[in-house]
């Protein structure tokens, strides 16, 4: 009996070992986003000429939006992904100026500028920015990412290292 | 026949199983109710037909995905219905499916010995919910893209995992062509096969268990067939019948392409979500999670919990009044968030004048458009190249048509027949320089099948200017053009009208170390219109 009991565990034993391997492979492979492939990197993007902002200083306009292209890793693909930022003076900063992300800190959507409130607003779930990114109102948990900006032969650029790869 | 019936049953036991299944006895009061379980069982059935349908034409990939859906929505043979019946399917998947679960709720049917049909049934509400989520995304438009951005951040509020739930739910830190593949292999590979796995449980345990019937006794019977199938078959037949009028009257939607810098389409989702959707609204930082998983998951253990916490003897409802009171509630409370987030929808106003139809097209076609009218393109072709009723037999109509001329044919062509522009060019231009935008238009003609003759006067006379005087040179209008100035989009609500003619006129007296050239010498009405136009962009 002992021998018939030790071939019984023996065999089921086997067969999830057969079983686990095939689907631990596969688990893997549907794992593997979880691993960051890119390491971050500090690339400059061209906004523009620096005078072209100047209104931003003069505070006689709202925030200036730009949109920048780079390109990202994406499953078995690169791809080039336009992303939206606001242009807003930043005493702080050596140009006086920083770049809010236009994404929603909430759940990702985009917000826009709207010159009546001077706020940015989330379409989604209402969220509301003031004119430095700072939280107003609604559900976002913290303010609109904010972006080193450096001049650099007259032309604007966004320091993309904060941006996740 | 006969003989062939005796080697089936002989071999398969075929005739006794379907004796079984037929002649099971079921309740004969109220029995119109029990008819929702067959129905959703028929839908189900239908969406696996058109879903394989629509998987032979789709690509799953963020080049292709719209492109594809287009495609079938649009050139292909019955795409339109298929993805229509596909589309409103799933609406019917969802109602079919709560209705059937409301009224196992109200009749208290998942009491012993039917917890575990009623687990199963919950799994399988799950189920549906997961196809509608995965499902929604594969068009590739702006909703589906919105909609997943923010339900693949749902989970990153949360503690610890909430980071890597959200990048394993996108395949990568962002949505993109990894999100399409996973979402495509969920909806069309695991999700059915889980789908037929515990449809396969849920009709076995109701045939080991038969129906549990109305709620009170005495409880008259007869056998399912051929009475209970035949309500059963008048039932699945409206519904099945209701979603190719539904198809036919009302075609699935589709968005513009999906484009992540583009906020003006108010992100919505598929309106069975709408209740999670509005409750994400009320609960503010660290207490989010409270609205995207506790509640919901909450609910969901109640839900999954009732058989047990509910186990008198009888089922009449007078006995089970707090349980019946409670799943009320419950039920207004899903109802309410519903009603809510359909009325909460943001509304972006489009400036007035335009008659509220939204975004103006690309000033390249209405520059195309402005071309074909002066050229005279219409005494022959009609227009938007749509000869008039009365027209002679010469016209050739370009609408929808597989080939018009391309290239340099038709730039001969157009050579050739038009009337020379009337208007006067400016010195030493290029008189055919309108000829790219006209080529543009013409195939937009031909291939999508565009009016736009009949817009406001001031979005097609703006939009022309701004082709003809080229602002795309130095600004991007519709993610293209040149970089030198600012883009040209939401402009509405940061400028108005008599800021922007203002700027056209003399921009450095407004922004001071502006390099853009003035644009005096324009007429009035074309900077007003240019305005117009750029107001309503986006």
């Amino acid at each position: 009996m002992e021998t018939r009991r030790t071939f019984t565990l023996a065999a089921i034993g086997t067969a999830l070992a057969a079983a686990s391997s095939v689907a631990g492979a596969a688990l893997a492979f549907v794992l593997g986003p979880l691993r960051r492939r890119m390491p971050k990197q500090s690339a400059f993007l061209d906004l523009g000429p620096a005078s072209a902002f100047e209104a931003l200083h003069a505070g006689t306009s709202g925030p200036e939006e730009v949109v920048v292209e780079r390109t990202v890793e994406d499953g078995y693909m690169t791809r080039r992904v336009k992303e939206r930022f606001a242009v807003v003076p930043d005493a702080e900063a050596a140009t006086g100026l920083a770049a809010l992300s236009m994404t929603c800190t909430h759940l990702g959507c985009g917000v826009s500028w709207n010159g009546a409130r001077k706020a940015f607003l989330c379409p989604c779930h209402g969220g509301v920015y003031g004119p430095g990114g700072n939280v107003l109102a609604g559900p976002p948990p913290k303010p609109l990412t904010r972006l080193p900006l450096v001049v650099s032969g007259g032309r604007l650029q966004l320091d993309t290292a904060a941006l996740d790869a | 026949m006969k003989r062939v019936l005796d080697f089936l049953e002989s071999r398969f036991g075929l005739v006794s199983l379907w004796r079984a299944f037929a002649d099971e006895p079921v309740s004969v009061r109220r029995a119109w109710l029990f008819t929702l379980g067959s129905a959703a069982l028929a839908v189900f059935l239908v969406q696996f037909v058109t879903g394989f349908a629509l998987a032979l034409a789709y690509a799953p990939t963020p080049d292709h995905a719209w492109e594809s859906v287009k495609a079938i929505q649009t050139r292909l043979f019955a795409g339109g219905l298929v993805r229509g019946l596909h589309h409103w399917g799933a609406s019917a998947m969802v109602v079919l499916a709560v209705a059937h679960m409301a009224r196992t709720f109200a009749f208290g049917a998942y009491r012993r010995p039917r917890e575990l049909n009623w687990l199963v049934g919950l799994a399988l509400l799950v189920l549906v919910l997961g196809f509608g989520f995965t499902g929604y995304l594969l068009p590739w438009d702006q909703k589906a893209y919105w909609a997943t951005v923010v339900g693949t951040k749902v989970p990153a509020a949360l503690p610890f995992v909430g980071p890597a739930a959200s990048r394993l739910m996108a395949g990568g830190p962002a949505v993109g062509a990894a999100t399409l593949t996973r979402f495509y292999a969920l909806h069309v590979v695991l999700l059915p096969l889980l789908a037929f796995a515990f449809i396969s449980v849920h009709l076995l345990l109701l045939r080991r268990h038969s129906h549990a019937g109305p709620t009170t006794e005495p409880d008259p019977k007869e056998p399912f067939f051929p009475f209970q199938a035949a309500r059963d078959g008048v039932v699945t037949l409206a519904v099945i019948l209701a979603l190719f009028w539904l198809a036919a009257r009302h075609p699935a939607p589709l968005e513009r392409l999906a484009d992540p810098t583009d906020t003006m389409s108010v992100p919505r989702p598929e309106w069975y979500f709408l209740p999670l959707f509005q409750l994400l609204k009320y609960f503010k930082g660290p207490l989010e999670p409270i609205g995207t998983v506790v509640l919901p998951g909450l609910s969901m253990l109640l839900l999954a919990l009732v058989p047990w916490l509910d186990r008198g003897a009888s089922r009449r409802p007078r006995d089970r009044r707090p349980v019946l009171v409670f799943g009320g509630l419950v039920g207004a409370g899903l109802l309410a968030l519903l009603v809510f987030g359909a009325l909460d929808a943001p509304k972006i106003k489009a400036p007035s004048g335009l008659g509220g139809s939204g975004e103006p097209p690309d000033p390249r076609l209405l520059g195309g458009l402005a071309s074909y009218e002066r050229r005279g393109c219409a005494s022959c072709h009609g227009a938007d190249g749509r000869p008039a009723a009365d027209a002679s037999p010469n016209a050739v109509g370009l609408a929808a048509r597989a080939h018009v001329l391309q290239g340099d044919a038709l730039v001969a062509h157009v050579k050739e027949k038009s009337v020379k522009p009337l208007v006067a060019e400016k010195e030493g231009e290029n008189p055919d320089k309108d000829v790219p935008s006209l080529l543009a238009y013409v195939e937009a003609i031909a291939k999508d099948g565009v009016r736009l003759s009949a817009l406001p006067e001031p979005i097609r006379v703006g939009g022309a200017a701004i082709d003809r005087e080229d602002c795309r040179q130095c600004h991007q209008l519709y993610g293209e053009g040149g970089r030198r100035g600012p883009v040209l989009a939401h402009l509405f609500g940061k400028r108005d009208k008599d800021w922007l003619v203002a700027h056209f006129k003399e921009p450095k007296k407004l922004v001071p170390g502006s390099k853009m050239p003035p644009f005096r010498f324009l007429p009035e009405a074309e900077l007003s219109a240019m305005s117009d136009y750029l107001l309503a962009v986006p």
